[in-house]
């Protein structure tokens, strides 16, 4: 691992980032989108607006037909995105085309089968090609990422790790030796969606990583509120948002306001 | 008598055979998966287990079921002539509730109440699985929630009714082409949220290990019994063995029983539907390609990005 980054030169992106938000006060903010939604075109415009307003990391959802672990705004969303004729190709290709203009790190967010489709290696390649910082499979779980984790390291690319309040301890650490740039830990059981509160468990579910890696922790699921950004913030380096974020997307829809909504909300998020 | 036929033919340690299987899951589910299969091997190991199930499946579910032939289904088709040609059936449908689908359902159903879950969910298409979980459910005492699209309630409303005297809470299902996929990923988020006391039983030869195994094993009976009564009835092995196949369970469960009959050909015949073209069909073995899906890497119908097509 050490050597494959010394390798590839300059230090990661995902890893220079949290590195200075260790640095820095206040809480890390991760924001997802679905990519696609409304359309590509437009997807281009929220992820610079994204990182106008001061995402640290920013998500890109692959919508896939499937979407087995998300919960009904983000379902609704990979409806419209792939309505408007998304796939994994012409996200990757928006990823190209945003990676000089975008300073935030991009991990692309995606189930299995379109990463399978286009081949885990024609993918690998890809995703460098464009400038992708890391990769999340939802449905990879440690124990057939193998392979491909070995493929996206060769390649200076990160693995993200899920990590859930059901993950065994002996999983953990394995999710801390294979997993590179942050591990993503969910706080709660269930499918992605905004909650009014934080779920119970989710201080202790950062404890519990905190105690088997330094790896970065970012926390998700539910997350909606500056106040749930800040809480986050005191026991893991970053907060991810989601469904609430495509929420104002979906709000916004194609009206000319759709940038500027965006960058309120995750100003206020960070507020 | 037949019994279910346990540990025969297990997969790999992920969970694989051959080259598909394994466990394509949430890492939310992994925990909830590895109990699972611990609370299956334990099961299928356990004497009292595989008693209380041989009594309902020889009480309850009515077995063995009948092979019976059909003499003049075989004339007509042939003109009046049979020229030795001979067709037998496995008359699955004589079982309580009308499907194979109750032999899993109760199997799983008594796995479910062994490991202390008391609240089962299920997908159904045209309703036969959640008519068998409902009734495996009423007879364990056990809370049952049916995840089904909203297109097959409309084009299946005696068995939601079916399901609803039974007990169970029928959910409709909205999202993408309202059928049996969208029932399943439903279910599957109900499991996601509700592990600690939610047993999820699915009802096809899909999902992640040790779904496959199970079904096949709680549908081996048909197999098994069918090669015991084809060899009394007719004194020899079939020539064929022919099986719908959608999800394939019942596929499975009768091909189990003649997998080391080198001279048995199995056959499993999937819906054409007006051709193989994509949405116009359902033929994901003759007409589609491996992929991910549900958690299994098996055939299924996909475009070029990955996505899962329509069926017909």
């Amino acid at each position: 691992m050490s050597r494959l980054r010394q390798a590839s030169g300059a230090p990661r992106r995902l890893a220079a980032t949290f590195a200075r938000l260790r640095s820095q006060p206040g809480p890390g903010l991760v924001t997802y989108i679905t990519a696609g939604d409304p359309d590509l075109d437009r997807t281009e415009g929220i992820l610079r607006a994204l990182d106008r307003a001061g995402a640290d990391v920013i998500e890109v959802g692959v919508p896939f037909s499937d979407p087995l672990a998300d919960g009904p705004v983000i379902q609704r969303a990979t409806e419209r995105a792939l309505a408007s004729g998304t796939t994994l190709v012409g996200v990757l290709d928006l990823v190209r085309r945003v990676r000089t203009a975008v300073t935030a790190p991009i991990v692309i967010f995606s189930y299995a089968n379109p990463i399978l489709r286009l081949g885990a290696e024609q993918f690998a390649d890809q995703a460098r090609e464009a400038g992708v910082d890391g990769v999340l499979v939802l449905d990879l779980p440690i124990e057939e990422a193998g392979e491909f984790r070995g493929l996206l390291a060769e390649r200076g690319i990160d693995t993200i790790l899920l990590l859930s309040p059901t993950t065994s301890d002996v999983r953990l650490l394995r999710a801390a030796e294979m997993g590179s740039g942050f591990l993503y830990a969910i706080s709660r059981l269930g499918v992605t969606g905004a909650r009014d509160v934080l779920a119970d468990g989710a201080e202790q579910m950062v404890r519990r990583i905190r105690a088997v890696s330094e790896l970065p922790v970012a926390l998700g699921f539910g997350i909606s509120k500056p106040e749930h950004v800040r809480a986050v913030g005191q026991w893991a380096d970053a907060a991810v948002v989601g469904s609430a974020l495509v929420s104002v997307i979906a709000a916004a829809g194609t009206s000319s306001d759709l940038n500027t909504r965006v960058e309120e909300y995750v100003r206020w998020l960070k507020s | 008598m037949c019994r279910p036929v346990f540990g025969r033919r297990d997969p790999d340690a992920r969970g694989y055979f051959g080259g598909y299987g394994g466990r394509f899951v949430p890492e939310t589910l992994v925990a909830p998966i590895e109990e699972l299969t611990a609370g299956y091997y334990g099961a299928r190991a356990d004497a009292a287990f595989q008693r209380e199930l041989e009594e309902l499946l020889l009480h309850y579910v009515g077995r063995p079921t009948p092979l019976y032939e059909t003499r003049r289904l075989v004339a007509d088709a042939r003109g009046g002539r049979t020229d030795g040609v001979r067709i037998l059936l496995k008359r699955e449908d004589l079982t309580h509730t009308g499907a194979h689908k109750i032999n899993n359902a109760l199997g799983q159903a008594l796995l479910a109440r062994r490991m202390g879950k008391r609240r089962i969910v299920a997908e159904t298409g045209a309703g036969q699985h959640g008519v068998a979980t409902a009734t495996a459910c009423a007879l364990l005492g056990l809370e049952c929630r049916v995840y089904m699209g909203t297109e097959d309630m409309r084009r299946q409303a005696l068995n939601v009714v079916r399901m609803q005297l039974l007990g169970a809470t029928v959910h409709g299902v909205e999202a993408g082409s309202r059928t049996l996929k969208d029932a399943i990923n439903e279910a599957m988020r109900d499991w996601v949220a509700n592990v600690s006391d939610t047993y999820y039983l699915l009802g096809s030869a899909l999902g992640p290990h040790p779904y496959p195994l199970m079904v096949r094993e709680f549908q081996s009976v048909i197999g098994c019994e069918a090669r015991r009564q084809i060899l009394d009835q007719v004194g020899r092995l079939p020539d064929i063995v022919v099986a719908c196949v959608g999800g394939g369970s019942n596929a499975i469960g009768i091909f189990d029983g003649f997998i080391d009959d080198a001279s048995v050909r199995l056959v499993g015949v999937e819906a054409g539907g007006e051709r193989i073209a994509p949405g116009r069909h359902a033929a994901r073995f003759d007409g589609g390609s491996v992929g991910v899906l549900q958690g299994t890497r098996t055939f299924i119908l996909q475009d070029e990005a990955g996505n899962i097509e329509q069926t017909h």
